[in-house]
This record gives C-alpha cells, structure tokens and sequence, in this order.
C-alpha cells in the first residue's frame, strides 16, 4: 500500500476475515509511533511493536488515570471515565485493589467453572440442534453462552437477568455519539447500583462480587474502588468473550484440517484456543494510556500529557516473534497470552476466558462436527466501528 | 426493454436498489444483465441486493436436507451475482462488486441491524404485515416443494425469517445506501411492500424511500424497442 496520510484515521479499515488491518501493518513496518486521530476527535500515538508495547505498558511514567473529565477517550465518558475502577489505577493503589481479586482468578481457581461453562454450552447447544437449521451462531450460542454462564458465576440474582441482557454485550460503538455513549455507561451504572444492593440484601459468596464487597466492609478498598472494580468486571465477563466465541469458530470451519485434528485429539482444544486468542485480538485499539513525562521511543518524543494507544493485535502479528503472523496454525510453539496486554493492567481474566473458551468451542464442535459456514467468507458482516472486533452474524449449518 | 411502473408517486433518480431471487427462474444471467444496462444509465448510482442465508430456509421448508439446501442457496446467490457485477463492471461502475451485496452482509450496518429489530417485532404484532409476510412465505415454498409435500405452519415459521429480513430493504433504501432518494425495485408488487407504501400499518418507510415495479415487454421483432421514457406512474 501506499504511503497513508497522517494522522491515520481511527477506526481503521478492517483485514479480510479479521486478519490485521493493513494501515496497522503500515504503520508497524513503518512508523513504530505513529500519531491515530480517535473518534473523539483527539490524536493519539499508535505502538505496533511487542517489545516497544512490553516497555511501555511497564512503564510507570505512563499512566491509566483516566477518570477525571476531559481525559482522552475514544469517543465519550466509557468505562474508562467510571471512577476508581481496576482499570483506571495507578500504582501502588492499583495493586491493591488487584490484590483483592488475584486470588479468584488464578489458572487452579478457574479451573473448577469448568462443568459450569460445560453445562450452560451443553443446554444451548441442545436448544440449537432442536432449532431452525441453518442458524446465526452469534445469536444462538456466541452472545448468549457469556450471558448464561458468565452471569451465574458473576452471580447475577434471577430478578436481575433481565436488566443484565439489556445492558450486556455493551455495544461500545465507535460510530457512536459522546451523549450515547455516556448514555450506555450510565444505564450500566445503575445496573451495577443495584446488583450490589442485591449482593448485600443476600451474599452469593464465591464470586468477584462478593471480594470486593467483603474487602470494602474489612476497609482494604474504599466505596468507590469497589463500585468502579465491579463495573469493569461486569463488561469484562461479556464483551470480550462474544468475539472470541464468534471468530474462534469461523477461522476452525475455514481450516477443516486442524478442526479435525482437535476433534480426533482432544488435548488440541487448548492449542487452538490460543492460536485463536493469538490470531485475532477483539479490542481493536484499546483505551488510551497518558505520559507522565516526556518519554522518547524510537527517536519520537511523547509528550507529557500525550496519549499512547495499542492495538494487541499488532502485538501478536509482530513477525520479529510470530512466523508468519497471517498463517492460522494451531501448532505454533507461541502461545496467546500476549493478547491479554502486559505490565500491572495484564487481563485478570485470561485464565478465565480460556477456561471458557476452551470448554465453549470444543463443546460446540463435539456436538456438531459438520458445522460449516452457511455463506461464503466474504459475506460475512464485520462492522469497524464496534470495539469488540467480529462478523456481527455467523451463519452456520450442520 | 422494460417497463417501470411506481407504487407511489415520487419520481426521483438519485438511487436504485434492485432485488434479486436466486430461486426465481425469472432471473437468468441474460436477464439480469439486461435489467441492469436499462436501469443503471437511469438513476446516479445503484446498488443489487441478494438475499442472506435465510434464503436456504425455503428449501428447508420444502423439505430439503439443511446442508443440501445451504448448498442450493448458495449456488443460486453465485450465479445471479456473478452476472451482476459482471454487468455493472461492464458498465464501468467503479469497484462493482461492492454495489452486490447480501443483506447478511449488511449486518455490518447499524441502520439494517435496528431495522430487523422493528421489522421482527412489526411481524409480531401487526396482523396485516404478519398475514403479508406470511402468504408470501407460502407461496414461495410451495413453488419450491417437490411432488405436493405438505406445507404446515412451522415450515412457514422457520422460512418466513427470509421474508422478515427483507423488509428493512423496503423502508430504509436511503440512509443504508447512504443515497437522498431510493427506490426499490422488483419484478411484482409484493403484498408486503403494498402494505408499506399504503402507509397503513407499522411499518413507516423513511423519507425518500420509494417503490416500482419493472417487467420485460415482449418483444416480438426481435429489436429493442425505441422509448427510455420512464411510464407514467401507476397512481
Ligand atoms: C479473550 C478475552 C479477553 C481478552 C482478549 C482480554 C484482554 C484484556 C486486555 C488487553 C487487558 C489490558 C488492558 C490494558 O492494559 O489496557 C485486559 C484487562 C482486564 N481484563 Fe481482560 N480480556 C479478556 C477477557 C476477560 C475476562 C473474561 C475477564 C473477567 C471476567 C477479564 C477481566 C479483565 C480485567 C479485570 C482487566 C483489568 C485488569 C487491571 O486493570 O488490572 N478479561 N483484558
């Protein structure tokens, strides 16, 4: 491609089939630092490489403080504006929110949601078979496993489960206005006021929920840490699964060959699961981080106040460490966790989300092994400007 | 030649859509072509829309094997696509194949997804447009049944998702093709989209949007007839 005009545009133009859009190509190969005009109209610097985005995301001379107003976003006031939450703290008191939660969430800690993925996949999956055929994926299983599995284990009381589905999957919408994004973060809020009011009225021990309520009343976070951290847990639990659920079964049904090898060697479920996680990263972007201080990287210099954005993408189609990025190939020795960031901010949730993954799409094909697209590739819809990256419908028949 | 006859009585040029049926035999690649070197030198830019996977619900309702009918439905969208580019390439319409396109595809679009939405709950609750949607879905499948098969209400349930899928292309052809006016184009009148255009139920087209019907004059000379002269409206 030629040379783009600067700053690029954000959203971008997508790759073919969810692959790395090619002005972020351009932009590795070419500009390291490259300045990205978001939505919202503020221009921000753009990192590609991994060992660069490794640095930076270490690096505490950048900070994630955006809740106060009049901080860079990429449209309006999103979860990154809600006060005190995970997302938004800088050390040290970062960690010790954090601390609060690291407990629930380790890779032995997961492990045992195992039979309830398995149980809410299986329920689902029976529904679809007795179903029409052909069917939308995304509707029968992607956005609604999340939503059934992710709320039990959130513990999201029956009286709420209604309120739950009509906030989540948020649509986080690059397209979007600041007054209908503000709109979106507010209407979570007040589900999220009250599924803590419910916790209280009758504790569900055993969920994230239930940490940071008991670790506000033992006076180790405050009032608002503990608002602010289950809000993000709550957009977390759904959001980011949904695209992973979708893309991970699509690029399979494209590559028949490795899906029939998991499908005759189970022990591959976890392989393809994290060359899914490595091929396609839903976030697009990511929020903003702001400097400190005036940082150089790569001869540009950042300036105080300046915003740094990443696309992880990027990061794992980084050819300096992935062969051949653009190959799907569950055998790679390199493994996804790259995706899920780096530095104090790396995802909390990546044991978890591969826990459900792995359960998710290995249920989905044992159950059905013709499942193939019921369009051809090129017709499937990918909207640029939902943050969670994916075809918005997956026609599917078996 | 053609004649193209408005359902309603604006008359504007700026965009036409025009549907396709990968399962009408009506729509042989010499027809399409025809079809659209008269229409495309008629309005500032067009677009062609082929139907989403609900296609194959028909064949399904007709009693196909679901893989089978997948792989019927998606041959037949090849083949009228196919000949729909070709025909807009040849008539130097920049990057053809982006102005074919499924309505699947079209989820992509905010405009379309919310459309459904509306369309999906006017079904659930407008008799007219339910009855509409619902004859239409019969007598598709019908067609489509071999050797007088039984067509009970759950086939027509399932198969009538094709037709609900549809609608946000009759009411939103201006904002999803990013065009001031645009009419619709098909080879009958639909009791759906008279139901539209009747402004009576609810289902409410947005401003610009319009409707007409296009048919192939017999042409028995064998020499294509003189007028490019759009009819006069039918009301
Ligand atoms: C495949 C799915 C997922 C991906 C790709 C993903 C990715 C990420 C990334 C890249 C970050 C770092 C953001 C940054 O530093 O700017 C992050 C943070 C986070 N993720 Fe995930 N995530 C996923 C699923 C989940 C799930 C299922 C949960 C929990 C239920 C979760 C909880 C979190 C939390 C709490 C943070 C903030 C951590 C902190 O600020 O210390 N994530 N995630």
């Amino acid at each position: 491609m030629g040379e783009p005009e600067l700053p690029l545009r954000y959203p971008f133009p997508l790759g073919d089939t969810g692959a790395l859009p090619p002005l972020t190509r351009w932009a590795q190969r070419n500009k390291p630092v490259c300045p990205v005009r978001l939505p919202s109209g503020i221009t921000a610097w753009m990192l590609t490489r991994k060992d660069d985005v490794a640095q930076v995301l270490a690096d505490n001379r950048f900070s994630r403080d955006l809740a106060e107003r009049g901080s860079p976003r990429m449209v309006g006031e999103d979860l990154t504006s809600v006060d005190d939450a995970i997302f938004n703290l800088d050390p040290p008191q970062h960690g010790r929110v954090r601390q609060v939660l690291s407990g629930w969430f380790t890779r032995r800690a997961v492990q045992r949601h195992r039979p309830l993925i398995a149980r809410h996949a299986d329920r689902l999956l029976d529904v679809m078979a007795d179903g029409p055929n052909p069917t939308d994926l995304v509707e029968s299983y992607s956005a609604t496993l999340p939503l059934d599995a992710m709320g039990e284990l959130m513990g999201v009381p029956a009286e709420l489960a209604r309120e739950c589905r009509q906030t989540y999957p948020m649509s986080l919408d690059l397209s979007s206005t600041p007054d209908a994004v503000q709109k979106e973060t507010d209407a979570a809020k007040r589900f999220i006021a009250k599924l803590i009011a419910a916790h209280r009225a009758d504790p569900a021990p055993d969920s994230p929920v239930h940490e940071l309520l008991a670790a506000a009343s033992a006076g180790v976070i405050t009032e608002s840490e503990m608002f602010g951290t289950v809000f993000l847990v709550f957009v977390t639990s759904f959001d980011p699964l949904v695209a992973p659920l979708t893309t991970g079964p699509m690029i399979l049904m494209l590559h028949r060959k490795q899906l029939a090898e998991c499908l005759a060697d189970p022990q591959l479920w976890p392989k393809a699961v994290e060359e899914i996680l490595r091929y396609f990263h839903n976030g697009g972007l990511g929020f903003p981080r702001i400097a400190r201080e005036d940082v150089e990287v790569h001869g540009t210099m950042i300036r105080r106040g300046d915003a740094v954005v990443v696309p992880m993408q990027a990061v794992t189609w980084d050819p300096r460490h992935y062969r051949n990025p653009e190959r799907f190939n569950i055998h790679r020795a390199t493994d996804g966790s790259a995706t899920f960031g780096a530095g104090p901010h790396y995802c909390l949730g990546s044991q978890l989300a591969r826990v459900v993954l792995q359960e998710a799409i290995s249920a989905l094909f044992h159950r059905f092994p013709t499942l193939d697209l019921a369009v051809s590739e090129r017709e499937l819809p990918w909207d640029p400007n939902r943050m969670f990256t994916r075809p918005i419908q997956l026609p599917v028949t078996w | 030649m053609f004649t193209f006859t408005r359902l309603s009585p604006a008359t504007s040029r700026d965009h036409v859509l025009v549907g396709l049926s990968p399962m009408n035999g009506r729509y042989t690649p010499e027809y399409i072509r025809k079809l659209i070197y008269w229409l495309q030198p008629r309005f500032r830019s067009i677009d062609v829309i082929l139907p989403g996977f609900e296609a194959a619900y028909t064949l399904v309702a007709a009693g196909q094997p679901p893989t089978q009918a997948v792989r019927r439905a998606r041959r037949a969208c090849r083949q009228v696509r196919n000949p729909a580019v070709q025909a807009l390439a040849d008539l130097g319409v920049p990057d053809a194949a982006r102005h074919v396109t499924s309505w699947t595809r079209l989820h992509a679009n905010a405009t379309y997804r919310a459309a459904l939405i509306h369309s999906r709950r006017a079904y659930l609750t407008d008799s007219r447009i339910r009855r509409a949607c619902r004859d239409m879905t019969g007598e598709v499948v019908r067609n489509a049944a071999a050797g007088g098969r039984e067509i009970d209400a759950a086939d027509i349930d399932i198969a009538v998702r094709y037709v609900i899928a549809e609608i946000p292309l009759f009411i939103h052809g201006p904002s999803l093709f990013g065009a001031t006016e645009s009419v619709f184009v098909y080879h009958r009148p639909t009791p759906l989209v008279t139901a539209i255009a009747s402004g009576d139920c609810i289902l409410t087209a947005e401003p610009g949007q319009s409707w007409a019907v296009v048919t192939e004059e017999e042409n028995n000379h064998g020499r294509t007839g003189t007028s490019a002269a759009l009819p006069v409206p039918s009301r």
